[in-house]
């Protein structure tokens, strides 16, 4: 299996709503055992986790990136509203949902 | 005919056929009606203005439904800067008419309740999203003024909606069949209802399960079969039935309100966008007062303007101008109006994307705005009343002023700076007096006070959205005190 490449990208904390830092380590316990790396604050990577403290979201707005990504601004993921507790359970789960539809993709 | 010009607008209205009660009467005119007709003009400047290539920047933008261009009142926020460039267009509409405009009220419904029927629809599987965009697409084609209507009349404010004496204190659904449902009850303070084509209805407040009746969101055409309207009255308003000019403060510009009664009104389904979801009314109300705190960091702001300028002709104009004091309130007077727009454009700027893809206001930011705008506005006409001098409130009226014996007596005591003329400065301290007394106080102080929620709903978002628990553990790290969960 190919290793895919993911960054957990931060904005600048200035204001944060939500523990970034607990956050980004979750996701990381939840995907380094599913084979992934974990990169942080890079543009090289098959994927950017887009984690910002609030909903001024300037991790993804500031990021001149166009590589895709999940986004999450305070207790938003992909702009739905998530509590606290089951953010980075979901967005670990976003991250393995792009995975698969892009084999799948590939596959066809 | 995305945009109408004004001369359109003006003949739409005239086809309506409101119920309207002026002073106990019906008023069969609504459009020519003396008391009315400045605030029809000042939501026909929306019109107007939009025709203007100098203002087509701000009052225009691109429909993302259609492509087309279309009114920016009729337009879903798409990023911050469309978010930035409706407060700078609401502060050039309140400098150019120094008054309420009305649209925004619907402007902003339309933005909440895109966003709250696409969430809705996400978690209950409704269709409610479907039928709002078929609802705007048309609003925008034909570029409608539609009323934004919120605020029940509310009877014990410590009572819930089902628990009030009478039943019709707050909208409520009294009938469903297959075709639609039925609604009752009012809404009261409503902003340019007699200018609007259609109304924009929401629930008040956040509601809990017994009051999943009074959960109900809707268009209605504004003269639809049940619907009528009580115009609110203004201070000063029957100035305008003595036909001059100079006592009226803005002869040409103004606005309304006036109590919306729904008696059994008939509402198809297609028209429904929300119908028993309690649950989603706190997000709805949420969502629409932070887009109306927003909106006043620009229109008071223009309006602001409007009587800064006029406090400084009024100190040119008796000859203080050049005192130290008069120069220092001026500053202030800019200084706190100022406040107000960095307070709008930054809730503007920090603005994010829902999952609709509309654009939302940063919430913390657009309450602070709105705090301070129910007391800066207070502030400034404080210091506008103190220069101005006590004139502006026992001045004669202009029939005096016209009268070819005491006219002149007029002309002569109240002459300020010997070459500026009596008439001009009686012009200027009556504009004064309009802002911060008359008819336009009603926009400038109490709306500032009460609309978009009273002083204590802003503190109460604060409070929630202040993240207070964040500066305790900033506190504690630099005073050396062990951190949560460290
Ligand atoms: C000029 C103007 C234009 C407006 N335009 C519109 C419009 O276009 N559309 C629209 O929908 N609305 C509009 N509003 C309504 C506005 O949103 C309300 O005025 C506002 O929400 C306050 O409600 P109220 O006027 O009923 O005041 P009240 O509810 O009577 O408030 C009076 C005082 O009681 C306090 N209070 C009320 N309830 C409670 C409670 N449960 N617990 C503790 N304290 C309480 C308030 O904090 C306040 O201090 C407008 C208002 C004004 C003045
Ligand atoms: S008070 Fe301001 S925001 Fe509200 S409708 Fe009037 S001009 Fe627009």
């Amino acid at each position: 299996m190919i290793k895919r490449r993911i960054s957990i990208s931060f904005c600048g904390g200035c204001n944060p709503r939500i523990d970034r830092k607990r956050i980004a380590e979750e996701v990381e316990d939840y995907l380094t055992p599913d084979g992934y790396i974990v990169v942080y604050n890079s543009a090289e990577v098959d994927l950017i986790v887009y984690l910002s403290g609030c909903s001024a979201n300037c991790a993804h707005r500031y990021s001149g990136s166009d590589t895709p990504g999940v986004v999450v601004a305070g207790n938003t993921l992909n702009a739905m509203a998530v509590t606290a507790e089951e953010l980075s359970f979901l967005i670990s789960g976003k991250v393995s949902d792009y995975f698969e539809q892009l084999e799948k993709s590939l596959s066809r | 005919m995305t945009l109408k010009t004004p001369e359109q607008y003006e003949e739409s209205l005239r086809k309506l056929n409101l119920k309207v009660y002026l002073q106990g009467e019906l008023v069969e005119n609504p459009v020519d009606n003396p008391i009315i007709r400045p605030s029809m003009n000042a939501v026909k400047a929306t019109y107007e203005l939009a025709q203007k290539p100098e203002y087509k920047d701000l009052m225009t933008a691109t429909s993302h439904i259609t492509g087309k261009t279309i009114n920016r009142f009729c337009h879903l926020h798409q990023s911050s800067a469309d978010l930035v460039k409706k407060v700078k267009m609401q502060r050039l509409l309140g400098q150019k008419t120094a008054a309420c405009f009305q649209r925004c009220v619907g402007m902003d419904a339309i933005n909440a309740v895109d966003s709250t029927t696409f969430e809705m629809d996400q978690k209950l599987g409704t269709n409610y999203h479907d039928r709002f965009i078929k609802f705007l697409t048309t609003m925008q084609e034909e570029d409608w003024t539609v009323d934004g209507a919120m605020t029940d009349p509310k009877g014990d404010r410590s009572l819930s909606p089902s628990k009030q004496a009478d039943a019709d204190l707050f909208v409520h659904v009294v009938e469903k069949n297959a075709d639609g449902i039925v609604v009752r009850g009012a809404k009261a303070h409503q902003t340019g209802a007699i200018n609007s084509h259609w109304i924009l209805v929401m629930p008040t407040i956040s509601m809990g399960q017994e009051d999943a009746d009074y959960a109900v969101s809707f268009v209605a055409p504004a003269d639809a079969d049940g619907i009528f309207y009580i115009y609110g009255r203004q201070s000063c308003d029957t100035r305008k039935l003595e036909g001059g000019d100079i006592d009226v403060g803005n002869k040409q510009f103004g606005g309304h309100e006036a109590l919306m009664v729904f008696d059994d009104v008939f509402i198809p389904w297609e028209n429904v966008f929300m119908c028993g979801e309690y649950e989603f009314s706190g997000l709805l109300v949420e969502r629409f007062a932070g887009y109306h705190r927003q909106s006043y960091g620009g229109c008071k702001v223009g309006v602001g303007d409007v009587l800064i300028g006029a406090t400084a002709l009024a100190a040119d104009y008796n000859g203080a101008a050049k005192a130290s004091h008069v120069k220092d309130k001026l500053i202030e007077m800019m200084h706190l109006n100022e406040t107000l727009y960095a307070c709008g454009i930054a809730c503007s700027a920090e603005g994010c994307k829902t999952a609709s893809g509309t654009y939302l206001i940063d919430l913390l930011l657009a309450n602070v705005c709105k705090q301070n705008v129910t007391r800066f506005p207070y502030e400034i006409a404080r210091l506008a009343e103190d220069i101005a001098g006590g004139l502006m409130v026992t001045m004669p009226s202009e029939k005096d002023f016209r009268n070819p014996e005491i006219g002149k007596v007029v002309e002569k005591y109240f002459k300020g700076v010997a070459s500026v003329p009596t008439e001009h400065r009686m012009r200027i301290l009556r504009l004064i007096e309009n802002l911060t007394l008359g008819t336009a106080a009603v926009g400038y102080r109490t709306e500032s006070m009460h609309g978009a929620g009273s002083p204590q709903a802003q503190r109460i978002m604060i409070a929630r959205q202040g993240n207070l628990a964040q500066k305790k553990e900033l506190a504690k790290a630099i005073a050396g005190i062990p951190q949560a969960g460290k």
